[in-house]
């Protein structure tokens, strides 16, 4: 299905619209507060007037911005707003760190609040939030082709969203991932990155129906893809296969020839890791691609989670129309394309497949002492997994092997992966906060713990999920949000197998400031989920109307300790407890019917 | 200048605990490589962290690049410019 792209917004460090990310260079000093003491001090930020330094809600100011642009352009159809962030609103979590609010506050601090915020004050209905670092937006962009596809919804805001603080200025330059040589106005460097913050969203709407509204067409996505090199937790595979092979589905569903390409746009190709994977993946396919390479961060820096959407905005606003091919890299070998181009004479409508279901479902509270030892040839054994994420681990691949999807430990698995996690690297993060607070130096081991995409991220390295790695966000509705997004891309046929972990973690550290008891408790809960095994209708997720649902879903549970009873996860095992034959449980949330596992 | 035996016992004891590894710091070999498959396995993130691990551990920094891939191989070169630097107590 081609998706139409009606309304764009654009915040970037020039100003407001997409004219502006072709202005001169707005890389400049970063204010003290982000960048005193670190190697690299420059960046692009949002301007002033649009954004003042000094709130820290700049996150929601700017994201709002980027909204109402959009939804103003596109005639302000009904939309399900989809983000992708890296970090959320972390200027927020900062002040929230430094200032401990009373317990039970903490929530509107997460990516995932951001999602919350804008829809409610907007009237849209909140979809899913992904964290996976630069390919944010891109996996958002999946989302809502996938939800699209299968008449979910009937238009998505798309939305990225990043901002430069001291967190993530800090934890670039832990990795040594940014330029050192540069200075504002000079070339683009080429021994790193340069940072810098924008806010981007765009409506996206199928074809037909877009014409029928007699919205205007600005452009046409023909295509997105993404593949996951999982060899390296951060760095990318030089090789470029991952890359080459995204490039080639992509322009494959696009019915394009390279040749046909009229602008190509890279991200974060300052870096000499990533510049080689362009390089490795581009020349054989495409020997003149490097007079076609056009970019958006020489003017504002590279804006990491709202990548993804920025490559949509730059294609329709491009003074001359034509064929744009956008590529996107992120941490873990994370690479997304997109094709966007002139409107087709026709747009058949997608075969849709039927709802899939669960084959197998496994749970753990820890993991087994010798797990590292299980995925040598992935995992360096004598690196300890961190210890939230072993019962993840545990259950993923106990369901993984349930299921017959897995062969031994280091080939790949055929299948993607979908993460829902409650609270990602909230704790992690202040820790990382609070060793930034107290040095001018850091290291890369805690920035890297402190992501949200981490997680997710480890899990597809030690089971070859390649196919597909992303982190969905919320503190209540994680799984449900990661249950509906399976759902969409299994029936879209974006991907044929999916691994659905919930992994909800309570640290006693962070827990006495979230709630006020110093509980531990780590819980996850897998699911094998593809189609021709059952039936798993899931209904709209409404996050005011599932508020009261946990204790419907009780008596299922009803073995379980309450210390993990009544976590986010638990109320994945509590759907497949529901819906195994036999089982009569009818939810709120989902609509349920025989069949269950095969 | 060449490390004692102590002396490469206190360079092991700092890669377990500025790199978390899951071994007990006599393991470690003094020949064991540092990177690649072969030995520890560490990488390029693993190589920041371990810059500044030896500096905070002992004081030291590298002048370059290439220093410090020539230092980093083993623990016996990396004792052995310790040791020359006189950066043991």
């Amino acid at each position: 299905m081609k998706l139409a792209i009606t309304g764009v917004g654009v915040l970037s460090a020039g100003g407001r619209g997409v004219e502006a990310l072709r202005c001169a260079p707005q890389l400049g000093p970063l204010p003290e507060a982000v960048g005193a003491g670190l190697p690299m001090q420059v960046g692009g930020r949002f301007p002033e007037a649009e954004v003042p330094a000094a709130d820290p809600r700049r996150a929601f100011l700017a994201a709002g911005l980027a909204l109402d642009d959009a939804l103003a352009a596109a005639g302000s159809p009904p939309c399900e707003l989809i983000l992708g962030t890296g970090l959320g609103p972390m200027e927020l979590q900062l002040a929230r760190f430094a200032d401990p609010p009373a317990p039970g506050q903490l929530t509107d601090a997460l990516p995932s609040s951001l999602t919350a915020e804008l829809a409610r004050t907007r009237g849209l209905r909140a979809g899913p939030t992904f964290c996976v670092t630069c390919v944010s937006a891109s996996y958002g962009l999946e989302a809502a082709r996938a939800a699209l596809a299968g008449g979910r919804v009937e238009a998505v805001a798309l939305l990225g969203v990043e901002t430069l603080n001291r967190q993530i200025q800090g934890g670039f330059c832990a990795l040594d991932a940014l330029a050192k040589d540069y200075a504002p106005g000079g070339p683009p460097p080429r021994d790193g990155i340069v940072l810098g913050e924008a806010a981007c969203c765009v409506i996206l709407e199928p074809l037909a129906r877009a014409r029928a509204r007699g919205a205007q067409v600005l452009g046409v996505l023909h295509a997105a893809r993404v593949w996951v090199d999982a060899t390296h937790l951060i760095a990318p595979d030089p090789g470029g296969a991952g890359l080459g092979r995204a490039l080639d589905a992509a322009l494959a569903d696009a019915g394009l020839e390279l040749g046909e390409v009229d602008a190509l746009t890279l991200t974060a190709d300052g870096s000499p890791l990533y510049a080689e994977t362009y390089r490795a993946a581009l020349e054989p396919r495409f020997p003149a691609w490097r007079a076609r390479v056009e970019s958006w961060e020489t003017g504002g820096g590279h804006a990491l989670a709202a990548s993804g959407s920025l490559g949509l905005a730059w294609a329709v606003g491009r003074p001359q129309p034509g064929w744009t091919v956008n590529l996107t890299v992120g941490f873990g070998g994370q690479n997304a394309v997109s094709v966007v181009g002139p409107p087709p004479a026709e747009d058949p409508p997608l075969a849709l497949g039927e709802d899939p279901g669960w084959s197998a479902c496994a749970w753990a509270t820890a993991g087994a002492p010798d797990l590292e030892d299980r995925f040598a040839p992935r995992w360096n054994p004598r690196r300890p997994l961190p210890a939230e994420l072993r019962p993840a681990v545990e259950a993923g691949w106990s369901a993984l092997e349930a299921a017959g999807w897995a062969r031994a430990p280091g080939d790949p698995v055929d299948g993607g992966l979908l993460l829902a996690v409650d609270r990602p690297g909230f704790a992690a993060a202040e820790r990382f906060a609070q060793q930034l607070g107290s040095t001018t130096t850091s290291r890369p081991a805690p920035f890297i713990a402190s992501l949200p995409s981490t997680p997710a991220g480890t899990l597809g390295l030690l089971f070859g999920l390649h196919a597909y790695q992303a982190t969905i966000s919320h503190p209540e509705l994680a799984p449900l949000y990661a249950l509906q997004h399976a759902r969409d891309l299994l029936r879209a046929g974006t991907l044929r197998r999916v691994l659905l972990v919930a992994l909800s973690t309570r640290e006693p550290a962070a827990q006495a400031r979230w709630d006020g008891a110093p509980e531990e408790a780590r819980f996850a809960v897998a699911l094998t989920l593809e189609r021709g095994v059952g039936e798993l209708r899931i209904g709209p997720v409404n996050p005011e109307r599932e508020a009261g649902s946990e204790s419907a879903a009780g008596p299922l549970l009803a073995d379980l300790s309450p210390s993990y009873r009544g976590l986010p996860a638990a109320g994945l095992l509590a759907v497949t407890r529901a819906t195994a034959p036999g089982s009569s449980w009818a939810g709120g949330w989902i609509e349920l019917h025989e069949g269950g596992p095969a | 200048m060449s490390a004692t035996e102590a002396q490469k016992l206190q360079v092991k004891t700092m890669l377990v605990e500025q790199l978390h590894l899951r071994m007990e710091a006599a393991e470690i070999g003094d020949a064991t490589p540092l990177f690649g498959d072969e030995g520890l396995g560490l990488d390029s993130v693993d190589a920041i962290e371990l810059v500044a691990g030896i500096e905070e551990t002992f004081g030291a920094s590298f002048s370059g690049e290439d220093e410090a891939r020539k230092v980093l191989v083993d623990v016996n070169t990396l004792a052995d410019y310790l040791a020359a630097a006189g950066k043991f107590q």
